[in-house]
């Protein structure tokens, strides 16, 4: 994929460093940094984020990811998170908040949405997982995907991988006729109104507060559903 | 987190069985709440009995026109349920208010019952000990004021 240019021409060599990159210097780093690695847990290594304290012999299990099976050999307490970043390089699925509060890390397994960091890998032998690779390509978004690209449903991004999982759950979810905490009529089939939507997607949260922009996208999408 | 063993309960019986045989042993199903609190290390097991492939995840008439509940029946499949909805509205509203969509597809029936509790002083981990071990409580002198009024 061809980088961006600005009016001076092409960028440096320097400026070729990716954001993974960045991170793990600024992990190594340490103090220097501080800031940074607060505000991107995701930076810490799996070995800390852990603990230190060794473990149980690893388990040997396998994983269905976007329909290819992978084995790994791994600690029963490596999250199903943990696992798919730094054991299977699937590193489009973010770690926020790592206890459930923010839906960065929101993957669709059997159809559904979890946040992955609150469940273990070992838990996830027979699933079908779905990350964030799975639904599109660059090339060939998912129709969510080119949907947040045309609302501009984001701003720093880092959020949008868990929200377009879960936007795609959810627009299956009023589909199955699951109803909300703002659904009038429980007997009724939900509505795709802004409400619904706000409600339903309030498991992931943007500070960017890209949040109207990420209904119009979800809007379109049902739409064209419909 | 501290290590735990884990492994997958294959039968009601064998998961009775393990958590009877193994100190420090803890069931797990949706796991929303106990691998939070292990996260924070507030909760230690030493031994994971997975339980969600066991058949508990109906939900079932019963003769005399009630509902019996499979302790494995997620939040999201409850409030969805049909007969919950028409019967037992308070139900469905009660599980939709709470938590998110991710967690209602994770949480369990009976794991929403056995929730620890939510209450800060709970969380905090320089005071969490004496909830673990009422006799050995240290005089709350950690506390923040702000919470203090929760101790007694």
């Amino acid at each position: 994929m061809e980088r961006p240019t600005d009016s001076k021409g092409p960028r440096s060599t320097n400026s070729d460093v990716t954001r993974r990159e960045l991170l793990a210097v600024t992990a190594l780093t340490g103090g220097a940094f501080i800031l940074g690695e607060q505000l991107l847990p995701g930076a810490i290594s799996p070995a800390a984020a852990q603990g230190s304290e060794a473990g149980p012999a690893p388990l040997d299990l396998a994983l269905r990811v976007n329909g290819t099976e992978h084995r790994l050999a791994l600690d029963p307490r490596t999250t199903l998170l943990d696992a798919l970043r730094e054991h299977l390089h699937f590193t489009g699925t973010k770690k926020g908040c790592d206890h459930g509060q923010c839906g960065a890390c929101t993957v669709i397994v059997n159809g559904r949405r979890i946040n992955s960091c609150l469940t273990l890998a070992v838990m996830h032998e027979a699933d079908s997982i779905t990350t964030i690779e799975g639904l599109g390509t660059s090339e060939n978004p998912h129709p969510m995907q080119a949907a947040f690209v045309k609302h501009d449903g984001y701003q720093c991004g880092y959020c949008t991988p868990g929200q377009i999982c879960s936007a795609v759950a959810v627009l299956d979810e009023i589909k199955a006729g699951i109803p909300s905490h703002v659904s009038a009529d429980l007997m009724a089939q939900p509505e795709l109104t802004d409400v619904e939507l706000r409600e339903r997607m309030s498991g992931n949260i943007c500070r960017c507060a890209a949040y109207s922009n990420i209904i119009d996208a979800i809007t379109e999408v049902a739409g064209r559903k419909a | 987190m501290k290590s735990f063993t884990y492994e997958r309960a294959r039968t009601p019986a064998d998961a009775v069985a393990s958590a009877a045989q193994t100190q420090g042993a803890k069931f797990i199903a949706g796991g929303t709440n106990l691998l939070d609190l292990m996260k924070l290390e507030i909760e230690a097991p030493t031994h994971l009995i997975d339980v969600n492939g066991l058949a508990f995840d109906k939900i079932e008439a019963t003769p005399d026109g009630g509902l019996r509940i499979g302790a494995l029946v997620r939040n999201t499949d409850l409030a969805a349920d049909v007969r919950v909805r028409r019967d037992y509205p308070l139900l469905s509203r009660a599980l939709v208010a709470g938590a998110s969509g991710q967690l209602r597809n994770k949480a369990t029936t009976a794991g929403n019952l056995l929730q620890r509790t939510r209450c800060p002083y709970f969380y905090d981990t320089n005071i969490h000990a004496t909830n673990a071990s009422p006799a050995a409580a240290a005089p709350p002198s950690a506390a923040s004021p702000a919470i203090m009024p929760f101790w007694v």
